[in-house]
């Protein structure tokens, strides 16, 4: 793919040899959990109790939907889900490797993470991820 | 504390008006409500003005250059598609606060053709690689999710847009006067599933506008017997939810509203004679049947199929036509759904009269994916 790989949203960790992760913070003070790193909780309003923590790469769907029509150019259709990760948080994302009629309340997914095929304006990946099926114990 | 009232309430026909200019459409609806209480801008001791697209280009102040330059403070008000009621409840607080006796709050907005929001340019493109922003799409996941809890079928959110486009029929400032029969809004273009085109709110241009006044001012003027009584007045943003930074919930943010409202104007929804909710998507009027308490949670599928939040049911619900079928100008439809509710306790909403209202309630959310949510409910009686 050439070029540092950068990731497309700021949760994603991308480390020196390439590999990703999914970066959260847990309050130390109520135990929510989030995507990415931040100063104050959101749900009690503690501050410097943030800590950052790696979010786990699996999870159910919560919802979901079918997008049929995006905005101009955009590929369609694909499907749209909001994953309860294990441990949280929710995250909102693409459901990909499943049909649109397959796809269940609570199925167990997991998280892929994919150059998205688009690049910055000095050439290097934007490093996205997507949901995929899995099974019950998490692999594929 | 006294009250503060309705004495002029009117909006223009929703269409698309390219050739007009935004202050031009708001200054048609705010003449038309002082028109409705005999009242002149002179009159009017200060002007809150709600406008989204246009929120740093002052248009209350270009409103003023319209009507009348009067010198009277002027607020711009923005808050998505909450603005106008915001900018409503903002002429409100003044009014309860006694800084003025006679306030005009305006909501206007022009819009293009086609989905709200469009890609990011310039950086890395998330639309389609990491879900979807589209407003659809985001009320989309809030249907199958009552889908999920309670069974909701693709039918019953389908049967929202068949009632308001045919009660739109009878109002003849809505954009659509068509009857969509639900086969029809079935086999519509889908958008989202559960969401068909017809099952999503138009984009249209324009502008409604109210006259709130004090007690001591209704009784100076003699403006009683047209007056409506504001018997609540109630805000809310979205609370911390686990999911609702995931994709924006407009259910707790109602629920917060809701309650606070209920609580002020000292009644429940069962004293409620006609509803003016937010539907910007046939989900959205499901859901909030169940957050405004209008029902019990799980039953507003039944709600929907029992034909009682149709005029002529026991609890009408956009009976102007709501945002799917009169239209969705963003600043402009809190006020709008105020003036319906205004027009209905009158007793002179014509064709669609809900017989006998005396206690009405108007409920907006706004917000996006990934910026949050408001809410505001206000409750209007008879005065």
């Amino acid at each position: 793919m050439g070029g540092a790989p950068r990731p497309a949203v700021p949760y994603i960790h991308v480390a020196a040899d390439g590999s990703c992760a999914l970066a959260g913070s847990r309050c130390e003070a109520c135990g929510a959990v989030y995507a990415g790193e931040r100063e104050v909780c959101a749900a009690c309003c503690a501050r410097g109790r943030m800590r950052s923590i790696a979010l786990a790469t699996q999870g159910r769907v919560h919802t979901f939907t079918t997008v049929c029509r995006s905005f101009p150019g955009v590929p369609v259709p694909f499907v749209m889900a909001v994953v309860d990760l294990d441990g949280g948080p929710a995250l909102r994302g693409t459901l990909a490797g499943v049909a649109p009629q397959a796809v269940r309340f609570g199925m167990r997914v997991r998280v892929e993470f994919r150059d998205s095929g688009q690049r910055d304006a000095d050439g290097n990946p934007w490093i996205a991820f997507c949901f995929v099926p899995a099974t019950e114990d998490g692999q594929r | 504390m006294s009250g503060v009232y309705v004495i002029g309430a009117d909006m223009i026909r929703f269409d698309r008006f390219p050739e007009r200019s935004v202050p031009a459409l708001a200054a048609e609806a705010a003449l038309l409500a002082l028109d409705d209480c005999g009242l002149g801008i002179r009159d009017m001791q200060a002007l809150w003005c709600g406008n989204l697209y246009q929120a740093s280009a002052m248009v209350g102040q270009r409103l003023l250059r319209e009507i009348g330059m009067t010198g009277i403070p002027v607020v711009n008000v923005a808050n998505a598609c909450a603005t106008g009621a915001t900018a409503f409840r903002e002429a409100w607080l003044a009014l309860r606060a006694g800084a003025c006796e006679l306030a005009l709050a305006v909501g206007v907005e022009q819009m293009g053709k086609g989905m709200l929001g469009g890609l990011e340019t310039g950086g890395f493109v998330a639309e389609g690689v990491i879900g979807s922003d589209t407003t659809p799409a985001m009320f989309a996941l809030i249907g199958q999710e009552h889908t999920r809890r309670h069974g909701t079928t693709f039918e019953q959110f389908a049967k929202v847009a068949v009632k308001n486009h045919h009660h739109a029929t009878l109002n003849p400032k809505a954009m659509y006067r068509v009857e969509t029969p639900l086969a029809q809004v079935m086999a519509a273009e889908m958008i989202s599933y559960p969401l068909t085109k017809l099952m999503c709110s138009v984009n249209v241009d324009g502008a409604a506008a109210a006259v709130l006044a004090s007690e001591a001012a209704v009784k100076r003027l003699g403006l009683g017997r047209r007056a409506v009584l504001v018997r609540a007045s109630a805000m809310a943003s979205d609370p911390w939810d686990p999911r609702d930074l995931a994709s924006t919930d407009f259910s707790a943010v109602t629920r917060l509203a809701a309650r606070s409202a209920y609580e002020q104007a000292g009644l429940g929804p069962g004293d409620l004679d006609l509803v003016e909710l937010h539907d910007c998507f046939a989900t959205a009027e499901l859901v909030h049947y169940e957050n405004l308490g209008l029902c019990a949670d799980g039953e507003a599928g039944r709600l929907i199929d029992s034909g009682e939040t149709a005029l002529g049911g026991c609890l009408p619900v956009n009976v102007s036509g709501g945002l799917l079928s009169k239209g969705h100008p963003l600043g402009a439809t809190g006020i709008a759904n105020i003036c319906e509710i205004v027009q209905q306790l009158r007793g002179e909403a014509g064709a669609r009269q809900v017989q006998g209202a005396r206690v009405g309630l108007a409920h907006v959310v706004g917000g996006g994916q990934g910026i949050g949510s408001a809410c505001a409910i206000h409750v209007f009686g008879k005065a």
